[in-house]
């Protein structure tokens, strides 16, 4: 079953849109959604959660439509937006009572471990936390409440390398209980390594591939070659080519494909995400 | 529905609750004789604590939208909450008139002379005549915290602006008579069973009518 099933969404601005955006999450995995600032992934979560009113297409949660099921949809999901708190003069511990009181399945164990484990102060006023503290609150209260789906919007934003370790290792922790799925924003794709299951890249409003990492391990290839053999840069399995000191360096979504078109010696490697996301978004 | 009440309760109960006692008190002490002037003045203060309830932070109401709630829902809850904090301002002027009686025995009998039912129709429809106008441009204002608290000042500005510019050059009607003689009438009217039952549907249906086109402004908004 899929946790998020978005098919031909659209969303328009003045001088932005989201474009046709098709994206498949299914249970018990965790997505990276990368891109640059301002490629629109704020504006997908947003959609997603309702808050923004789309133009057109679907969007279901575990089979609810956000819209007309919207209550039932909601009650699957955990949301962490990129400014997570509010109301500075209010305490955490009055947040977490208005927050816990309208989800039945709270879990104040799993709260309290979390608080511990972030050493966060109850009694603290909103306004005395740094960002990262904001965060590492907001990902305490998303996870304590049971949500199969998970998202969350730069949640690794304003952290330091350690917090930011931490917070990764809690979201690979969750998916330890297979009903959970996360999707999770970033513009650092380092983030991704090791944990992301699925990559989604996100440019200009439009999703430029989306794609799980056994596929991307099996298939996808960086070539490194001299010359350009004629006709590669129009073939569909042609994800991105970026000119180098040595000639050109290729992103191919399916190397079989390309085989008997590059010569037998062609240096090949497998993608990190850093590689991916710089040919899709740079290269030609 | 009763569910986002609770969690605005919660929220609220910290930030603004202190400002209830300040402004109630100034309301009786300003108005022991308790005549007509205290509909006119009292009616705005109290619905000024339902405000509050409509204008949190504005990652409160995001947080609210995130939540198992329908727009729908939380629209309704909202209205609801704005009448139910008007509500708890009444009760909270009533028991702190008879309190301040034990001070001034002269205020508690003013007061408690304009303890029926004929009066609380009265503040009703006062209450729901703000509310008629006021609760749609709150909704549209929602989730814009200090905006819209500055559109509503600068909205304030220009109406009393009008009007006593309109007063200065004789030519507009003194609000406050207007009001007042509108008070009268309405309690003049509250005379019967049958004219109770009527104020109170048509009371009801101008508030469903109402709560209708809030939640219609709350499903267009974007946050």
């Amino acid at each position: 079953m899929n946790a998020l099933h978005i098919t031909g969404l659209t969303k328009s601005f003045s001088k932005f849109s989201l474009e046709n955006i098709n994206l498949e999450l299914p249970q018990g995995y965790i997505m990276g959604l990368v891109g640059k600032n301002g490629a629109g992934k704020t504006t997908l979560f947003k959609t997603i959660m309702n808050h923004l009113l789309k133009d057109d297409g679907e969007i279901q949660i575990y089979g609810y439509d956000h819209q007309t099921d919207e209550a039932q949809a909601k009650s699957r999901i955990a949301y962490l937006s990129e400014d997570p708190m509010g109301m500075g003069e209010i305490s955490l511990k009055t947040q977490k009572e208005a927050f816990a009181s309208v989800y039945p399945d709270w879990d104040e164990t799993k709260f309290q471990l979390l608080l511990s484990r972030f050493n966060l102060d109850q009694k603290a006023k909103t306004k005395t936390l740094s960002k990262g503290m904001k965060v590492k609150f907001g990902i305490a209260l998303a996870l304590s409440h049971n949500a199969k789906l998970i998202l969350l919007d730069e949640p690794a934003a304003g952290l330091d390398p350690v917090a930011r370790n931490e917070v990764m290792g809690l979201l690979q922790e969750e998916l330890q209980d297979e009903s959970k799925s996360i999707l999770f924003s970033t513009h650092v794709t380092s983030d991704l390594d090791g944990i992301a299951d699925y990559l989604t890249i996100i440019d200009q409003g439009q999703i430029l591939m989306s794609e799980n990492r056994e596929i991307i391990s099996d298939n996808w290839r960086i070539l490194k070659l001299e010359d350009l053999p004629t006709g590669i840069s129009s073939q569909d399995v042609v994800q991105g080519i970026i000119p180098t000191s040595f000639g050109y360096s290729l992103l191919t979504s399916d190397i079989t494909k390309l085989r008997e078109r590059i010569p037998a010696d062609t240096q090949a490697e497998i993608p990190n995400y850093a590689d991916i996301m710089i040919h899709m978004v740079k290269g030609e | 529905m009763f569910e986002i009440m609770k969690r605005d309760w919660i929220l609220i109960r910290h930030k603004y609750l202190f400002l209830l006692p300040i402004l109630s008190m100034s309301l009786v002490l300003l108005f022991p004789k308790a005549d007509e002037g205290y509909f006119v003045i009292g009616a705005p203060v109290v619905f000024t604590f339902s405000v509050f309830v409509f204008i949190q932070d504005d990652t409160s109401l995001r947080q609210l939208l995130s939540m198992p709630f329908s727009r729908a829902g939380i629209a309704r809850a909202r209205f609801l909450s704005g009448w139910a904090f008007m509500g708890a301002g009444m009760v909270y002027i009533v028991v702190l008139g008879f309190g301040l009686g034990l001070i001034y025995p002269e205020a508690l009998k003013a007061f408690i002379q304009h303890l029926d039912l004929k009066t609380l129709f009265t503040y009703l429809w006062v209450l729901s005549g703000i509310t008629l106008i006021a609760y749609p441009v709150l909704f549209m204002f929602l989730g814009k915290g200090v905006q819209a608290l500055i559109a509503f000042a600068l909205g304030l500005n220009v109406l009393f602006g009008v009007y006593f510019l309109m007063r200065f050059n004789a030519t507009g009607p003194d609000i406050f008579e207007v009001l007042k003689s509108l008070i009268i009438s309405l309690q003049a009217y509250h005379t019967s069973p049958l004219n109770y039952l009527t104020s109170a549907l048509t009371l009801l249906i101008l508030n469903g009518i109402n709560l209708k086109l809030c939640e219609w402004i709350f499903l267009k908004k974007e946050f």
